[in-house]
């Protein structure tokens, strides 16, 4: 008597494809014939089943809770997102400032303020109308009197004449 | 089964004799009548091609299976965003208390058909390939084979796979 079939060559049995000594073993066991019986009755029902009209699929109510297909796609979103900043090329993601040494800009700075406010440009002012001849005659050599000086004779030339008519 | 094999196609005959097995096959596969439909006419779509292009006289009926069972597995994958909208989905349990159109399927307990259904829709769809063109179709491990470009070995282990778990689902065990 060979050993008990196992439950995939009774299967093979009852597809017809066993071998013949599987065969004659069943016809001997009592314990595999039955079941080969069950077998054949699960795959007849299963299959009665089946040839059935397939029943409709729907949605069963669900109360509103954490979705982890959704949560499955926004990880790999978040992933893909990441990843494709980590691949970014580095040299466009930082500027680089060269070291300057302190002495080295100290002189810059003292050149380029050399540079704008030259002591030349300083006395190029706005002048009034009514002070261009004061201004003139000052470079002439004069110098503008006081009124005292000017009662008292000490001014000549031009300037006194102007100061004249001011008066 | 092959009543038709090897002889000159005349297509209405072809289509009359097959249409049935080829709508059931789809309804098995694709778990949505609609879309069974709508392969089952794909499927007769491209009998018409092959006989205009060929007229060469095939057998039909490993043919038919064939072109079925890739036009499904080309719906699923064509389909993936609606599988993954319906993938909560459950069976309705309305439509496993509408009676069958045969006394055998009225005497079947609601419980049971609901169970092997599930059980069935949860196997990989080779398994369920296998298993229905085998098992339900009976077709022999080697057509099986031949159908599904797999070796015959490799039907049986997914045809013991599949037998095991519905099975399982028989005997109340998930």
């Amino acid at each position: 008597m060979t050993r008990c079939l196992s439950e995939r060559r009774l299967l093979l049995c009852y597809s017809g494809e066993s071998r013949a000594v599987d065969v004659t073993h069943l016809r001997g066991c009592s314990a595999c014939a039955e079941r080969f019986v069950h077998l054949r009755d699960d795959l007849d029902r299963i299959g009665r089943v089946l040839v059935t009209p397939a029943p409709a699929l729907s949605h069963p109510p669900r109360a509103p809770s954490f979705n982890w297909r959704w949560a499955a796609v926004a990880t790999a979103v978040l992933v893909a997102v990441i990843i494709a900043g980590l691949a970014r090329p580095r040299s466009s993601r930082s500027i680089r400032v060269a070291a300057v040494p302190e002495g080295d800009a100290s002189d810059f700075a003292r050149d380029l303020d050399a540079a704008l406010f030259t002591s030349g440009e300083v006395g190029v002012l706005p002048v009034a109308n009514d002070e261009v001849e004061y201004l003139q005659a000052a470079l002439g050599g004069g110098w503008p009197c006081t009124h005292e000086e000017m009662l008292n004779g000490e001014c000549d030339g031009p300037v006194y004449a102007l100061l004249a008519d001011e008066e | 089964m092959e009543a038709l094999a090897n002889r000159p196609v005349d297509y209405d005959q072809l289509y009359r004799a097959h249409r049935a097995r080829v709508l059931r096959l789809c309804r098995l596969l694709l778990s949505d009548p609609d879309e069974a439909d709508d392969v089952t006419q794909e499927v007769f779509l491209k009998v018409m091609r092959y006989q205009r292009a060929n007229g060469a006289a095939i057998a039909w009926g490993p043919w038919l299976a064939k072109v079925a069972v890739n036009a499904c597995r080309d719906r699923r994958r064509s389909g993936w965003w609606k599988w993954w909208r319906e993938g909560g989905r459950e069976i309705q349990d309305a439509d496993l208390s509408a009676t069958s159109s045969t006394p055998e399927g009225e005497a079947l307990g609601r419980e049971e058909r609901w169970r092997v259904w599930r059980s069935f829709r949860k196997l990989s769809s080779r398994q369920q390939e296998v298993f229905t063109l085998r098992q339900l179709e009976g077709w022999s491990t080697d057509e099986v084979a031949e159908i599904l470009g797999l070796s015959p070995g490799s039907v049986k282990r997914h045809l013991f796979r599949a037998v095991h778990q519905l099975r399982e689902t028989l005997r109340g065990q998930p």
